[in-house]
């Protein structure tokens, strides 16, 4: 997943350029204001990234004669927080990309958007919203950066692939299956690897672990997490999954036509569902699914997706909250 | 245990070897973003742009084969462009070995290839010619944040440290009958890491204590800054521009 | 700190573990200015913890006064390397910097010293350690007696009254111990020796303090104690075959 250069575009590398520097520049800063009462963070952020390099040099078998290796970046998310994780991978890619030329110079802005900032910080995003499902303690930590770590590797791989489409570089039809599929089976490496790591250093190193994440199985005496949070997180698991689904998958759907406009089609009757049939409804924003201006006719239909996700969210939640508003409140 | 380092050649001596590190980097930089935007059909350039880094290599005594066999590590990225060939659709196409390909997509394979290519080896010569410390002065001259420039020294510092205990984990391992065949042996491996990351972890609580020990407080003071000659000033004012004057005319 | 005065004075020093395991019980001594002092015990017997308690890295209880300055028990002051400095048992642990000169520098440029000073400092160091011209060499390109003889020079620069090393022969071949030695006969400040290795202890320290289970279990002339194999048996102190050799014997 490392991408040399050449395989981005150059405008596509200056855009992912300046995004991974400003979120590298926002970590930084944050490092160096606790400073002065975390000095410790110096060296700690330099092994985790030298651990880091070390344990993706080991391999596991994926099948089919094929090997995957660790990313790492959401374990280090979950072991020292997502903007530390950030530096760490960045650190790993900096000195991959400058002392071993494995990942070009051109596109180090690109590949640590990629395995960083959306491996690291999203994928802690993702963590966080699966927690709130589970209950605290260790199982709870386990588990959802067992789970955030497959999301990670898929997303960051499915990056890969729209980067190199919107460079030219692959169609979008060969990377984004390629890629999403072979990291979706190595994402369970990567997931099982670090459920691994982190009971390994719960049980050495307890102080290393946040401290919601400490309580052993065999001590979970709390009530459930309160409903409340539950509901959110659920509604947070449903939204990410409908826009996963629409961003990338909306593309691949059939463009045959449904049962429905088939039978119109064959009946000949679709004439009269409207007199220009690329444009069924003069005031549509999304007309046919695409997004008028994006040539590229998988992004556009995954913006599509996504900008329609997103306004039905909204929407519903708009609707939901005024019809749950009670007498009392108004 | 022995490592291939990548700065094997930085103690030569050589009029490459004695620039300053920062004119090393910008001219190195630019010559990749030169080449990354150079359209593939321009073959001439990438030629020209070849012989630029031949005459370098030359001219800092840098083995070419060692360039060209360590350059050649990024060639099998190209093949996932590869794989991508018959799908370009549409336009018109060539016969290659019995095969119907589309021109387009040829084109863009031999652009990743050269630029890929090319890429590397000016950043194997880069670190070639450039002592290790000396560049990470060279990006503080350029202004890379220092805390950055911190965390890369002392990373790059433990690296070898810790792939050392790495191997030595795995090799444990694999004398106590490890053999990976499937999948669900991952978890071994992530035995092994988290073992190593407690490890990392320790390691850098007794370097944090020892770093106490002698007056840290936060922040590694700075040697003295580089001092820029007027043959490094000149080297970028020549380089860059003839480099963009080929992208511009060699057509 | 004049010759006789107590360098190093801890009485009644405790320390334990997070998961509660005692390292220090009640531990006293003294240590006059310009003594050298070896640190013998089986393993476990709370030595390396010493060592880092003096140093200020970890707070126990008891009172602990170091150098000119004193810590007590509020540890107010940060540990502070002209005072006390000390050679770990890893060498990769305090070898941090990219070349051998930027770690040899690291203390005195933390000392706001100026730059000519550093560089003069650090030229004497290595000097003393036998690797001068060692400064633009990177440190892990070198062997194991070297990286020891750098960790003691990044030290020294620091020049300290007191210094203490944690095993310092330790997985050393004989010529790169005997260049150890000849180093630390040289220093003319305060030596906290902690060793298994009372082969070499004898040709530099003329104390021993013999360490068990977090407390102090015998004290005196290092010569007269070693003759004593049944007290060093008793604490799984080991020494060979052979009668334990004499100082002046090489």
């Amino acid at each position: 997943m490392h991408i040399p250069d050449g395989f981005v575009s150059g405008s596509i590398n200056a855009v992912t350029a300046l995004g991974s520097a400003g979120t590298i520049g926002v970590s930084l800063w944050q490092v160096r204001r606790s400073l002065e009462k975390q000095a410790f963070k110096i060296p700690l952020l330099a092994t985790t990234a030298a651990f880091v390099f070390a344990a993706q040099m080991l391999n596991f078998p994926i099948g089919g004669g094929t090997s995957g290796h660790f990313l790492g970046a959401v374990t280090a998310a979950a072991l020292l927080g997502p903007f530390d994780a950030c530096i760490v991978m960045t650190l790993v890619l900096v000195i991959q990309g400058l002392f071993f030329a494995d990942g070009g110079i051109t596109a180090l802005g690109t590949n640590i958007l990629n395995m960083g900032v959306i491996g690291g910080i999203g994928g802690y995003l993702v963590m966080r919203g699966f927690r709130s499902f589970l209950p605290t303690g260790r199982p709870g930590y386990v588990l959802s950066a067992a789970v955030a770590s497959w999301v990670s590797v898929v997303l960051a791989s499915s990056a890969c692939a729209l980067e190199l489409a919107l460079s030219g570089t692959s169609p979008l039809k060969i990377a984004l299956p390629a890629m999403a599929g072979t990291h979706a089976i190595i994402g369970i490496g990567e997931a099982l690897i670090a459920a691994a790591v982190l009971t390994a250093v719960a049980v050495a190193r307890p102080d290393i672990i946040p401290e919601w994440a400490r309580i052993k199985p065999a001590q979970l005496t709390q009530a459930p997490v309160v409903r409340r949070r539950r509901v959110w997180a659920l509604v947070a698991g449903g939204a990410i999954t409908a826009l996963i689904l629409a961003v990338f998958l909306s593309p691949f759907a059939s463009t045959a036509p449904d049962g429905l406009e088939r039978v119109a089609e064959d009946r000949h009757f679709i004439e009269n569902a409207a007199p220009d049939k690329s444009r069924p409804w003069k005031w549509s924003l999304f007309p046919d699914y695409s997004v008028g201006r994006i040539k590229h006719e998988g992004v556009s239909t995954g913006t599509a997706g996504f900008i329609g996700t997103i306004i039905i969210f909204g929407a519903g939640f708009a609707l939901i909250k005024l019809i749950n508003r009670r007498p009392d409140e108004e | 245990m022995e490592h291939s380092f990548i700065d094997r050649y930085s103690s030569l001596q050589s009029p490459v070897h004695d620039l300053d590190a920062r004119a090393k980097t910008i001219a190195a930089v630019s010559f990749c973003i030169v080449v990354v935007t150079t359209p593939p059909h321009q073959l001439l350039a990438f030629v020209i742009y070849a012989g630029f880094l031949v005459w370098i290599g030359a001219l800092a005594r840098i083995p070419l084969a060692y360039v060209l066999k360590r350059a050649a590590l990024v060639l099998p990225f190209s093949a996932m462009v590869a794989l991508g060939l018959p799908f370009f659709g549409g336009g018109p196409k060539t016969m290659i070995l019995g095969l119907e390909l589309s021109t387009r997509g040829l084109w863009v394979l031999a652009g990743a290839a050269m630029k890929s290519f090319l890429g590397a080896a000016m950043l194997i010569l880069l670190m070639s010619t450039t002592h290790f410390s000396s560049l990470l002065a060279g990006l503080r001259g350029l202004h890379v944040p220092a805390l950055f420039i911190d965390l890369l020294a002392l990373t790059y510092r433990y690296l070898f440290v810790l792939i050392d205990e790495t191997m030595r984990l795995k090799r444990a391992a694999v004398a106590r009958g490890y053999r990976p065949r499937w999948l669900p042996q991952a978890v071994i491996i992530g035995r092994l890491i988290g073992s190593l990351f407690v490890r990392s972890y320790e390691r850098a609580e007794r370097v944090y204590g020892a770093m106490v020990l002698r007056g840290y407080t936060g922040l590694i003071p700075a040697a003295a800054p580089l001092r820029f000659h007027t043959t490094d000033g000149l080297v970028i004012a020549a380089f860059v521009p003839l480099i963009i004057a080929v992208r511009i005319l060699a057509r | 700190m004049s010759k006789g005065d107590l360098a190093i004075e801890v009485a009644g020093l405790q320390y334990a573990y997070h998961d509660g395991t005692k390292a220090l019980r009640n531990f006293s001594l003294g240590v006059r200015a310009g003594e050298s002092v070896c640190i013998a015990g089986p393993n476990g017997a709370g030595k390396s913890t010493l060592l880092l308690c003096l140093a200020g890295l970890l707070t126990g209880t008891g009172r602990i006064h170091v150098g000119a300055r004193g810590f007590s028990d509020s540890r107010a002051d940060a540990p502070n390397p002209a005072v006390f400095g000390l050679v770990f048992q890893d060498p990769d642990d305090q070898l941090f910097c990219p070349t051998v000169g930027e770690d040899v520098a690291f203390g005195p440029r933390n000392q706001h010293r100026s730059e000519e000073e550093v560089q003069k400092l650090v030229g004497e160091s290595l000097a003393a350690v036998g690797l001068a011209g060692y400064q633009s060499r990177s440190g892990h390109h070198l062997s194991e007696g070297e990286k020891k003889r750098i960790a003691i020079a990044a030290v020294l620069a620091c020049q300290p009254e007191i210094i203490a090393l944690d095993e310092p022969w330790a997985s050393l071949d004989g010529r790169a111990a005997h260049a150890v030695t000849g180093i630390l006969e040289k220093f003319t400040g305060t030596k906290l020796v902690v060793t298994q290795d009372l082969y070499h202890a004898v040709l530099v320290c003329d104390r021993l303090v013999m360490m068990d289970e977090g407390s102090v279990v015998a004290d005196g002339p290092i010569v007269d104690l070693l003759a004593d194999s049944a007290l060093l048996e008793e604490h799984g102190i080991g020494f060979g075959t052979g009668a334990p050799p004499t100082k002046g014997s090489q």
